[in-house]
């Protein structure tokens, strides 16, 4: 018995059974909160804390898993291949604004990581916060943090960008919908692009544009900032 | 059989960029350059979107499932966490309005200096 439980196929079994029960969930109400993966961790962290099932039970089946992150981090050249002809219209607003959020993440986390004493594994796991998760977890294994706070905090970050970026971009006066598009992108990759796109078209547009684009400049400030010892 | 070819494309260049990672430029991570070497192959047309395009989609459009085992991690590492959580989320908060800002000012500061360009080029003309 106790073999079945600790076999890969147990593990993967729970994991697809409980992220299709997530995104069922939000199929219904599909609030941004209810997020699939959110409710699906969620879940999963309840049934291990109150069942005797245990993580190292899903272990063996989560690593053949995450051997998958592999090729979904390199098939986001995908979207940023097809937003090609739409980049080269923006360039110039795009690279900039990427390039500027992008820094603007990182020093802000830094900054504020040293204000509240933070360690550097958490620093560095809270790090990659705004850019997209496959990028953000290998971000993360680069810098010394742990991938599992990282992507709960890229998920939070997210959220919180899918709730307020709208009132955000009204209280700072980014009156402009590039502008409002490249500054939701940047700041809340994904998520928030989904606030972007209820704003309108083109700050739909910008905003997954920015997403490849902020996340691959997070990472050349990143590698940048450690080989001058700057970081860390 | 398309499917598998597709799956086999996209899983050498994994490969490549963990390969070319870890031998020749082991500060830039491999599946990012993994990506990188395959938005170089689409958009100089050495590889057609098509020869990669169901694997690929299914990939994205189920993407945050592939991360359920990482982040379902988070139960091992509770004891580091517990005592900064509200940090964290403090922080995150913080950094993410004022990242927010920037690029929204910036982007608009830009933006702004196009067009008053093109305003005046219009008027020399």
């Amino acid at each position: 018995m106790e073999t079945v439980f600790s076999s890969p196929l147990f593990g993967l079994t729970v994991f697809v059974m409980t992220y299709h029960f997530g995104a069922k969930v939000y199929q219904k109400w599909p609030y941004p909160f209810l997020n699939p993966l959110l409710i699906a961790v969620l879940f999963l962290i309840s049934v291990i804390i109150f069942t005797p099932l245990d993580y190292s039970h899903l272990k063996a089946g989560g690593d053949i898993i995450n051997l998958f992150l592999a090729p979904v981090t390199a098939v986001l050249a995908i979207p940023m291949y097809e937003q090609l002809p739409k980049l080269t219209r923006n360039i110039l607003p795009v690279l900039i604004g990427c390039m500027a959020g992008s820094l603007t993440g990182l020093l802000s986390v830094f900054a504020l990581a040293k204000l509240f004493n933070m360690n550097w594994i958490l620093t560095a796991s809270l790090l990659p916060k705004s850019i997209t998760t496959p990028m953000g977890i290998e971000l993360s294994i680069y810098l010394g943090g742990i991938p599992a706070i990282t992507v709960l905090m890229i998920i939070l970050t997210g959220l919180f960008g899918a709730t307020f970026s709208a009132s955000l971009c009204r209280v700072l006066k980014i009156k402009d919908p590039i502008a409002q598009g490249i500054a939701i992108g940047s700041s809340s990759h994904a998520l928030g692009t989904t606030k972007a796109m209820e704003m309108g078209d083109v700050q739909g547009a910008l905003s997954s544009i920015s997403i490849a684009m902020t996340g691959l400049f997070t990472v050349f400030w990143a590698v940048l900032l450690t080989f001058f010892g700057l970081l860390g | 059989m398309p499917y598998l070819l597709e799956l086999a494309i996209i899983l050498m260049f994994c490969l490549a960029g963990n390969f070319i990672s870890s031998w020749w430029l082991p500060f830039i991570p491999g599946n990012i350059l993994s990506m990188l070497l395959l938005f170089f192959f689409l958009a100089f047309r050495l590889l057609k979107i098509e020869r990669i395009q169901n694997i690929a989609w299914f990939l994205l459009r189920n993407m945050p499932f592939f991360f359920i085992a990482v982040t379902t991690g988070i139960v091992e590492t509770y004891a580091i966490v517990s005592s900064q959580i509200l940090d964290l989320l403090l922080i995150a908060v913080i950094s993410t309005i004022i990242t927010l800002a920037v690029t929204g000012w910036t982007t608009q500061f830009i933006v702004g200096l196009q067009a008053k360009r093109r305003i005046k080029r219009g008027n020399s003309i």
